[in-house]
């Protein structure tokens, strides 16, 4: 069980019922956890499971974010930590971000 | 390190795809080669779980955005924004500059950054008011739009995003800024309810979606200039970003507006009482986005643009494209920029040279001695400079009647999407028409009457000949 901080903005937001911050818990057993780590894969998959109400496509594109979602593990890029395969931590704070409006 | 896809130095947005397939590619040798192994060894040993990469500038910090720390990439951004004030000479020590700002990131850049080069210019004050003469201060505003009497929205979600609004300016400061939030339909009346009513049978008498849709752009953008007028502000600052412009781009394209494009797509835009710059024309969303989100500036989309009409398709177009290939946006701005620009899109202000930046003064001394460009013709609803064939229809009109006048002066664009053609609805048009638009073709907009008189001579009736009619 893992307990982690998820955070929708830009608009993403209106896919989870206007929640902007979720606090959850994933069990790992769920996600079927790979030697005993839970990875963004895993956790994407949880999230348009548990998370998205309408509209998955504006989320996920596959396996992996729609292009133009900026996703930030603890405000640092996901690219820079090894994006899908980015190994999550307990407490970690995880933000997904639309920048389809560029305001 | 040099930025491996040759744009600027280490974090510059748009060069995504590119940057990630030299990472994934390690047998790439030569200088992309080394750069590759400088990554590698700058990245500190994976403490067992994640493994941290060090800025790529500074090398002690943990990267968190184009291999840049936080303070890294906040610099590379300000001082981005400060080169593209000062090499095109945006704010001089004695403006009053108005930042438009409508609550989204890029604005929200615009204002932090703007009040940061204030504070540090009055930082110099104080330091230097002793010793030798020091610059003024300039000074700055900021403006909010309230467009809720366009759209049907949720009075109590947008009252609350002004109060945010309005915390967000009272911390920015020294030196402290007035906030003006100004009604949209403040424009038709002073009473906003008759102001309301008012606007709203405007737009009914708007058929196009599209039309409607430019329509706010057009009333937003007249709503800032008298705001900027009204209270002493001789700069606009808008946040328009790369993201916006190309879309603006195609938009116009597809309208057949390519005559007046480039008009728009300048850092300066000089055509208006109020000149207009735009620091963040080279700055992409995703960069200003994810700034606003590193650095805790709150931002929030308070109006959504309608989601008919060829904006929105172009907007829904554009994503999908960027989708492919983040670089997109950049491209069709970069390729905007090979048009050439209008007078008024260059920097022509009349200030003593002590103001101007030293680098600066022999460009603005040589733009001062060459001839000034010939003033254009501009529509009275949006602004655009009028092109030839436009010109030739505001030459051939026989009628003098004020409000066929008026629609003589409008660019083939306007007419086609604004302008009622019914005659009733076009009557009820006119009528309600803001006076700050129709006065812009009593005052002669850019236009010697006397030439005009001139040059339509022929086709005016003489005096004993029946008047056309009464004015409206």
């Amino acid at each position: 069980m893992m307990h982690l901080t998820l955070e929708f903005g830009g608009g993403l937001e209106l896919l989870c019922e206007s929640v902007k911050s979720h606090n959850v818990d994933v069990v790992l057993e769920s996600v079927g956890e790979k030697e005993g780590k839970l990875v963004m894969r895993d956790l994407l998959c949880w999230v348009k499971t548990n998370l998205i109400k309408e509209r998955p496509e504006m989320f996920l594109k596959g396996e992996t974010v729609r292009p133009g979602v900026l996703v930030l593990i603890n405000d640092c890029d996901w690219e820079l930590c090894g994006t899908l395969d980015a190994v999550l931590e307990e407490k970690d704070e995880i933000a997904f971000i639309s920048t389809l409006h560029g305001g | 390190m040099a930025s491996s896809c040759g744009g600027s130095g280490g974090g510059g947005g748009g060069c995504g795809s590119q940057c990630s397939s030299l990472r994934d590619s390690p047998s790439v040798v030569g200088e992309e080669g080394n750069e590759i192994l400088e990554v590698v060894e700058n990245a500190s040993v994976s403490n067992g779980h994640r493994s941290i990469l060090r800025c790529s500038k500074c090398g002690e910090e943990t990267a968190v955005y184009n291999k840049l720390c936080l303070d890294c990439f906040r610099s590379f951004l300000y001082n981005k924004f400060k080169v593209s004030v000062t090499s095109n000479a945006m704010i001089s020590p004695v403006d009053c500059v108005l930042v438009a700002f409508s609550g989204g990131p890029a604005s929200r850049v615009a204002l932090q950054f703007t009040h940061e080069m204030q504070l540090k210019s009055q930082k110099n004050w104080d330091a230097s008011k002793d010793q030798q003469q020091p610059l003024p201060v300039f000074g700055v505003g900021v403006a909010f739009i309230d467009e809720r009497a366009f759209y049907s929205a949720n009075n109590s979600e947008i009252d609350e995003a002004i109060e945010e609004i309005r915390l967000t300016v009272s911390t920015l400061f020294p030196p402290a800024k007035q906030l003006y939030v100004e009604p949209i339909e403040k424009l038709f009346s002073l009473d906003l309810i008759e102001g309301k009513a008012r606007l709203r049978k405007l737009l009914d008498t708007i058929d196009d979606p599209t039309g409607k849709d430019d329509f706010l752009h057009y009333l937003r953008a007249i709503s800032l200039q008298k705001v900027a007028s009204e209270n002493g502000f001789n700069k606009i600052i808008l946040g328009s970003c790369t993201n916006g412009i190309a879309c603006h781009i195609i938009s116009s394209t597809v309208k057949g507006q390519g005559y007046s494009l480039p008009a728009d797509v300048q850092y300066i835009d000089g055509r208006w009482d109020v000149p207009v710059v735009l620091p963040l024309r080279d700055f992409v969303a995703r960069d200003l986005i994810m700034f606003c989100h590193l650095d805790r500036l709150r931002t929030c989309q308070i109006f959504h643009q309608s989601e008919c009409g060829i904006n929105y398709l172009v907007s829904s177009f554009l994503t999908r494209l960027q989708e492919e290939n983040p670089a997109r946006v950049r491209t069709i701005v970069r390729t905007a920029e090979k048009l050439s620009p209008f007078g008024f899109n260059k920097y022509k202000e009349y200030i003593s040279d002590d103001m101007v930046p030293s680098r600066l003064r022999s460009k603005v001394q040589n733009l001062r001695a060459s001839e000034s460009a010939p003033l254009e013709t501009l529509c009275p609803i949006c602004g655009t400079p009028l092109c030839d064939s436009d010109l030739v229809n505001l030459k051939n009109r026989k009628c003098q009647v004020e409000c066929d006048v008026f629609v003589s002066y409008c660019c083939a664009s306007c007419r086609y999407q604004i302008v009622p053609k019914e005659e009733d609805s076009f009557n009820n048009f006119y009528s309600l028409l803001p006076q700050l638009f129709t006065r812009r073709v009593k005052n002669g907009l850019h236009v010697d009457h006397n030439q005009l008189r001139e040059q339509v001579e022929e086709f005016l009736l003489s005096d004993d000949d029946e008047e056309c009619g009464d004015t409206a």
